[in-house]
């Protein structure tokens, strides 16, 4: 298994130095952003000419050697001059915060109804929470998000519409800190629902017609006990791979969710390093969404292994 | 107007009685890109940093200069030199005094950041800056300058005792201000707010709200609902926003103010274009008469928009205009009389190198200003046999090919200084360096533009800009479209000046006048 997991990593390296190579060049391809204003009018006749930026071939070497240092360099147009690894580390801890929660929600809600529905299939309850979480699915994120901030927010007056805390530096409490989490946690968590209940539905009912699943039945075990010991575990290997696929979009944020909500995370700085045409920003937002998708990958590579006795098998005799 | 009027009722004057307190929170799309104001070019960091720091004149809300830093100011006799006397016992928020040498080093400062641009853009033909004393400032000039005063206006003052060096891209004052203006910098939330308090000791009294907060909410969506929930007291709504909902709006927590801009929205038409498509002053006359500019303005934009039948239009500049109206016949007829006729009758006017037919850019932003006056030119123009194919670019990719007059037709938009300066606009040595992007020559024009910034007389100037409006009416450069206006809401407890051509509160004392009443704050 260490074999396969070093040749994994490796490839994920070649992949990283792949990537690196190709984010830099498209980067280096935008056009530059005209400094100051965002539009025609905004302007001034005193907008400094863009430097020019040396072709990316050359401009690549030492660019990789900075991040070697994890030097990411400093941002041109968002924040001008300010180091780009100090934009991140501001704006990670949000996005992760968000992801997290957002994933946390959708599982707790996603596993018991996946496992009702292996359990019970068919009964009217079901039904009705199968076709609500559809409804959810088929609704565009940015649409549910405007809908709860326009009930809960607007009208009902109950939460917080967005930011991610209060205006007074006074009133940090805990809760009112909270409060503000919750319409954005609500509207990405409860978005991605369906994908979550399909998944964990499909693998509890694979699971439940097993044949271990059968011979426990022969032996007497009910539903719930097999659901509950072997089906979970059966599931567990499918969930893995469901949260390798979850993972990039917690450090690449959520772009709509972040900026519907004020939230200052890495969706929204992502959106402002593209359209401000930020070179080092994007690049390295990119490149960072890169190595967590590889990251996970691996990762979710070792836990299947080590949750599947069947690849656990398989490595021993390979070996 | 008259429809701006209709939508922004009296707030009852500014309440002077009642004492400073209360906060304001602004909500704006865009973070400034820094606060160092020797660097701010964009409009929400020029927002901030106006209140952060000072410059020595202002506008009042009538456009008029008054001082601000300085106590008072005068021109001599010919024009060439300007005094201004410094306030005494001016203080900067850090505790150092201000004097004139944080004036000279402010000027030398600009002299040297970005290739001297600021400096030109703001000093123009200015010769020298001496300071005979703490308290005095002597600007002198090779030739008179009419923009003198706004130059000044433009330059906020920095202290000279925390150096920004030039060649560096960082300095202290780009993230954490120093001012001596009506408000101290607290704090910035990098993506989330920046957080301002009154600078009690401020040399014009402090400021009725005692906490200004820069609050960055990215989705204009976000921004209406944080206006009704009452998370922003002041908000920019967007004229679709009063298209949607049209007065009156009294169950609303905001009185909505609509109000006027300098900016004027126009297409270019590139005279320097390869196959000289619009080198024929019959050719600009009748695309101008193919758009109609009043239907955009008043049926668009639910009348919040003015129509702008000038250049000189936010300048007052109506006087002796003989605007064209929207007649496709009368375009159509100058366009047969310009031999440019459908040859092959395949429904496209031809000209003798191949069809009439042409590429709009516009700016594909957040704006939708833009896509919208090409929609409509390209409907009207197709049914005067003008092919017309529009192109959106967004910002970056459109100001290089505008700059670069890489373009054939383009909407555009110009944010005017108060007074009258055609020069940047019209004046043949701008077509590189300026915004004369449609590379339009007058030997005439250019005379006109000189002198304008030659002269201090208001009169004479009047009379200089019908002079020119008259050239650019037969001439048609350009098609001046409309004078955009704001839409804001501005929550209901706050009492605020009247409001005037000079908008909201980017003026003296603008946004320092604005109180809660006690009884109705919401911060304590």
């Amino acid at each position: 298994m260490a074999r396969r997991i070093l040749h994994r990593a490796c490839l994920s390296a070649a992949t990283l130095l792949v990537v690196t190579a190709l984010v830099h060049a498209a980067a280096s391809l935008l056009p530059r952003a005209p400094l100051g204003g965002d539009g025609p009018g905004d302007e001034r006749p005193i907008t400094p000419a863009s430097p020019a930026s040396p072709p990316p071939v050359l401009s690549y070497p030492s660019w990789l050697a900075g991040l070697t240092r994890l030097d990411l360099g400093r941002s041109t147009a968002v924040e001008p001059g300010r180091p780009v690894s100090a934009m991140i580390a501001a704006a990670l801890p949000f996005s992760l915060l968000l992801g997290g929660a957002a994933f946390g929600l959708s599982m707790a809600l996603a596993l018991p109804l996946a496992a009702a529905a292996s359990w019970r299939p068919g009964s009217p309850g079901l039904r009705a929470a199968d076709a609500l979480v559809y409804i959810l699915h088929a609704l565009p994120v940015f649409w549910l998000a405007l809908l709860l901030q326009n009930v809960a927010a607007v009208r009902l007056r109950i939460l917080p519409l967005m930011g991610a805390g209060p205006l007074d530096p006074a009133d940090q409490a805990g809760f009112s800190r909270a409060a503000h989490w919750v319409l954005p946690v609500a509207a990405l968590g409860l978005g991605s629902l369906a994908f979550a209940v399909r998944l964990a539905g499909g693998a509890l009912k694979d699971a439940s017609r097993a044949r271990f699943a059968q011979a426990c039945r022969a032996r007497g075990a009910g539903d719930a006990r097999i659901l509950m010991t072997h089906g979970m575990a059966s599931a567990a290997v499918p969930l893995v791979s469901l949260a390798s696929m979850l993972l990039p979009a917690l450090v690449s944020g959520s772009v709509v969710v972040e900026s519907i909500f004020a939230l200052p995370g890495m969706g929204r700085l992502f959106l402002l390093a593209a359209l401000r045409r930020d070179e080092p920003l994007l690049t390295s937002i990119a490149l960072l969404s890169a190595a967590a998708t590889l990251a996970a990958g691996l990762a979710a590579e070792i836990l299947s292994s080590a949750l599947d006795p069947r690849a656990r098998r398989q490595d021993e005799a390979s070996s | 107007m008259a429809a701006l009027a209709a939508c922004s009722p009296s707030s009852g004057g500014a309440g002077a009685s009642d004492p400073p307190g209360d906060w304001l929170v602004y909500g704006d799309t865009v973070e400034p890109s820094t606060l160092n104001c020797a660097r701010a070019t964009d409009r929400a960091a020029w927002q901030v940093c106006r209140l952060v720091c000072d410059s020595l004149v202002d506008f009042d809300a009538s456009l008029s200069f008054v001082p601000r830093l300085a106590e008072s100011f005068s021109f001599s006799g010919d024009g060439l030199t300007l005094t201004l006397r410094l306030r005494e016992g001016v203080t900067w928020h850090d505790g150092r005094p201000f004097t004139a040498r944080d004036v000279l080093y402010t000027v030398e400062l600009l002299r040297a950041l970005d290739g001297g641009r600021r400096h030109q853009h703001n000093f123009g033909p200015l010769a020298s800056v001496a300071a005979p004393d703490d308290r005095t400032v002597v600007a002198s000039y090779r030739e008179p300058f009419s923009g003198a005063l706004t130059g000044w206006r433009e330059t906020l003052i920095l202290p000279a005792h925390i150096p920004v060096d030039p060649a560096a891209s960082v300095s202290p004052l780009d993230r954490a201000p120093v001012g001596t203006g009506p408000f101290r910098f607290l704090r910035w939330d990098p993506q989330q707010q920046v957080v301002l308090e009154a600078n009690e000791s401020y040399f014009g009294g402090p400021p009725g709200v005692r906490r200004y907060v820069h609050r960055i909410v990215p989705s204009l969506d976000t921004l209406r609902a944080a206006a009704q929930a009452g998370e922003v007291d002041v908000a920019p709504l967007g004229t679709d926003w009063l298209r949607a909902n049209p007065p009156p709006h009294d169950g609303l927590p905001f009185r909505v103010v609509a109000a006027p801009t300098r900016y004027v929205q126009l297409v270019y038409w590139n005279l320097d274009e390869p196959r000289r498509l619009f080198a024929d002053p019959r050719v600009r006359r009748s695309m101008t008469m193919l758009l109609d500019r009043e239907g955009y303005a008043s049926r668009v934009h639910a009348g919040s928009y003015r129509t702008a039948l000038a250049l000189t239009d936010p300048w007052g500049g109506r006087a002796g205009a003989r605007p064209l109206p929207f007649d496709p016949s009368e375009a159509s007829r100058l366009l047969d009389e310009a031999d440019l006729v459908d040859r092959d009758g395949d429904g496209v006017r031809d000209t003798p190198s191949g069809p009439f037919a042409f590429t709009l850019l516009y700016t594909s932003g957040a704006n939708p200003d833009f896509r919208e006056i090409a929609s409509l030119f390209e409907r009207q123009a197709a049914a005067a046999g003008v092919k017309v194919a529009l192109q959106g670019l967004d910002w970056p990719m459109m100001k290089p090919r505008v700059q670069a007059r890489d373009f054939e037709a383009a909407v555009y938009q110009w944010g005017l200084e108060p007074l009258p300066d055609p020069y940047p606009y019209l004046h043949s040595s701008q077509i590189g360096p300026g915004f004369n992007f449609g590379a339009y020559r007058s030997g005439e024009v250019d005379r006109i533009c000189e002198e304008t910034r030659r002269t201090h007389d208001r009169l004479r100037v009047k009379a200089l800009l019908a002079e020119l409006q008259g050239i650019l009416d037969r001439d048609q450069p350009h098609t001046i479209v409309a004078v955009p206006g704001t839409v804001t809401a501005v929550a209901r407890r706050f009492r605020t000046p009247d409001l005037t051509e000079a908008g909201l509160w980017n003026w003296y004392p603008g946004l320092l006048a604005w109180r809660v009443p006690a009884s109705e704050r919401k911060h304590r």
